[in-house]
């Protein structure tokens, strides 16, 4: 224990260290989620080729041809190479029903997945905050019972409910916000389209980020640094904001890594609802006609968009919360 | 000398799920400089007492009597006068120093916020006093200490921070909430002996509250033993110790094992009986049930009378060499 740089330095290896770890760890399980998505496909029943031919009873030669094309002559493990080589490089191979490249549909759809991901997670981060503290700060009193009911009842609403209210309110009742597809002008009218699937995708999350956030919040307003704080006679206004907000910001981001991938799943039904055309349609449609390099594509685009949430979940924790940092750089 | 603290007869009662007042009473003074410990088991109300000097009421509760810090009232005091007592005038070193510093924010933050944020110092001087202070605490490296986190730091070092931050404004009253009930016996030894030199030093007055008899008397100028809601005895911490008069302080200092050891077959004196709940409230004196003196008089309240120098007790029959002087029966 001599001066500080000789003490600050192994904690700075062991923080560097635990993130390395965090992105090998990554790595390995993007990799596993490739392999089960990949072999999840293969064993669905049904010759991709039949499909592929489209009722046609092509030569032999022509078959064989065709399998040779897409490598469905060669061993599973080495299919799965060949597959994983692309993907690896960007190329998820190409569509079975129109021949397109997937890496192509996913660029002109995933945007607006994307986009509306986007906004409803900033809905979500602003509106169920703010409505959570203030619902701490109230507490006891009939604001918050109200807030507490809406709560409830958001949580128990499930998109596609909430997207046949919200469209039939706000479309049809009052003709305010259109009902479907993006639009196609600029930046103002696709905010437009896409306002009423933000609301309908984010009701249920909204909902469990208001509650965890009022949760979290009371749970420091009666923790003893709180009281410390008032016995030292600190602003109000500085004892919730440095002691009580700051502190409940990590129950808070725990909830919403998964939060996110549950999101994009959800935002396919939402998309599905309001004829947006994301990753949801074509997982809808690709599904629905047999298109594996489409549906492993998008499945793993989902798998790994949680997989990343949640390590990037894990790597922002200690910056909010210094005592959860790995054994090493605890020491 | 003028007194920093001056509590009379507070009372303080639960709006709900109390059949007593939780404070009953309690009159209590500490001079510029002194040291008054305040003596009493689990739920006898002198962490409630001590917490009023700051106007930190229990939740829901109705308060009556006179509170007065550094000269300001407490009781329905505006936020104003709340804040400038607590923000320089009484500090407060609370029982668990693991619980009462954000373990989210640096040692230094815990430092000086107050001052920074309350009264408006600069960075520069805050921080030139909070590492003048955990010198002063004898921590081992204070402008590290300053950047860690308190996870990083033992109970002992912890609770010298809280000492420190308490003392920042140079309060005139410290009080200090179990301030060592958390740490083992050594820590605790080395906690009193800095907190004493400091606040002598420092010429800072320390309400001392405790369940420690021993720490009490060996830290204190004056002695408050609070049994149920009230202060049941008072006195210099010699004179209680050598002769105490209340048959409540008997038991207590009856019931501490002797430091050699008991004699053999013998048991150690517990005070029969359980403490009072805050579901009970008898009309006469709290202690009876429990009391061996007990007499038919007990059934009437007892007020807190003068018993010799310097010396309060609230009983009908006071124990002591010193004869005491017979209670009329009115409440003084």
């Amino acid at each position: 224990m001599t001066s500080t740089p000789t003490r600050a330095r192994p904690r700075t290896v062991g923080r560097a260290r635990a993130v390395l770890r965090r992105l090998g760890s990554l790595v390995l399980t993007l990799w596993v989620a490739s392999f089960v998505v990949f072999a999840s496909l293969s064993l669905v029943p049904g010759d991709p080729t039949a499909w592929l031919l489209r009722g046609h009873n092509p030569s032999p030669q022509a078959r064989a041809a065709i399998r040779e094309q897409y490598h469905l002559d060669e061993p599973f493990l080495v299919r799965y190479g060949h597959w994983l080589g692309g993907v690896l490089h960007g190329d998820f191979g190409r569509s079975l029903r129109d021949r397109a490249p997937v890496s192509h549909l996913l660029a002109t759809q995933l945007p607006t997945t994307l986009t509306l991901v986007a906004l409803s997670g900033l809905l979500i981060t602003i509106v169920g905050m703010t409505v959570g503290a203030y619902a701490a700060l109230r507490h006891g009193r009939v604001s918050e019972r109200v807030v507490l009911l809406l709560v409830t009842i958001g949580f128990a609403t499930p998109s596609f409910v909430a997207a046949i209210v919200l469209k039939w309110i706000f479309a049809l009742k009052l003709g305010i916000f259109p009902t479907f597809g993006l639009g196609d002008g600029g930046w103002g009218d696709r905010l437009q389209h896409l306002a009423l699937p933000t609301v309908a995708l984010s009701v249920t999350y909204l909902a469990l980020v208001t509650r965890i956030t009022r949760s979290a919040m009371l749970e420091q307003l009666s923790r003893d640094h709180v009281e410390v704080a008032i016995a030292r006679g600190l602003p109000r206004r500085q004892v919730i904001w440095r002691h009580v907000f700051r502190n409940a910001l990590g129950p808070i981001l725990t909830v919403s890594g998964p939060n996110i991938a549950a999101l994009l799943v959800s935002s396919m039904i939402v998309e599905y609802a309001f004829g947006l055309p994301g990753i949801g349609q074509l997982l809808v449609s690709a599904a629905d006609t047999n298109d594996f390099p489409v549906v492993q594509a998008i499945v793993l685009v989902l798998v790994a968009a949680f997989v990343i949430a949640n390590t990037l979940v894990d790597l922002v924790y200690p910056l909010l919360d210094p005592t959860i940092t790995s054994p090493q750089a605890a020491r | 000398m003028s007194d920093v603290l001056e509590i009379s007869d507070l009372s303080v009662t639960l709006d709900q799920g109390a059949a007593r007042p939780i404070l009953d009473g309690v009159s209590l003074t500490v001079a510029a400089g002194d040291f008054v410990a305040l003596v009493g088991e689990s739920g006898s109300g002198k962490s409630v007492t001590s917490r009023a000097a700051l106007g930190l009421w229990p939740g829901q509760a109705t308060v009556s009597g006179s509170v007065r810090s550094c000269g300001v009232e407490m009781v329905g005091a505006s936020a104003s006068d709340l804040d400038r007592v607590r923000r320089g005038q009484v500090g407060m070193v609370f029982q668990d120093p693991r619980a009462g510093i954000n373990p989210v924010r640096r040692i230094g933050d815990f430092l000086t916020e107050g001052p920074q944020l309350a009264l408006g110092w600069s960075a520069e001087r805050a921080n030139a006093r909070a590492l003048e202070l955990l010198e002063a605490v004898s921590l081992p490296d204070p402008k590290r200490h300053l950047r860690q986190y308190p996870h990083e730091l033992s109970g002992g070092m912890l609770q010298r921070v809280m000492i420190a931050s308490a003392l920042m404004t140079q309060p005139a009253l410290l009080l200090c909430d179990e301030a060592t009930t958390a740490l083992d016996v050594t820590t605790q030894a080395e906690i009193v002996g800095i907190l004493t030199t400091l606040c002598v030093d420092l010429g800072t007055a320390v309400l001392f509250v405790t369940h420690d008899l021993d720490l009490a008397a060996a830290t204190c100028d004056r002695i408050a033993v609070m049994y149920a809601g009230q202060v049941v005895e008072s006195g210099r911490a010699e004179d209680l110790f050598e002769d105490p008069h209340h048959p409540y302080t008997v038991g207590l200092l009856d019931s501490r094992p002797p430091l050699g050891g008991l004699a053999p077959d013998t048991d150690l004196q517990a005070i029969p009986g359980t403490p009072l709940s805050l579901a009970e409230s008898p009309a006469g004196c709290r202690f009876a049930t429990r009391c061996q003196a007990r007499t038919p008089q007990c059934e009437t309240r007892p007020g807190l009378l003068a018993d010799g120098v310097q010396r309060l007790v609230r009983c009908w029959h006071p124990s002591g060499s010193t004869p005491a002087s017979t209670p009329s029966g009115a409440r003084s």
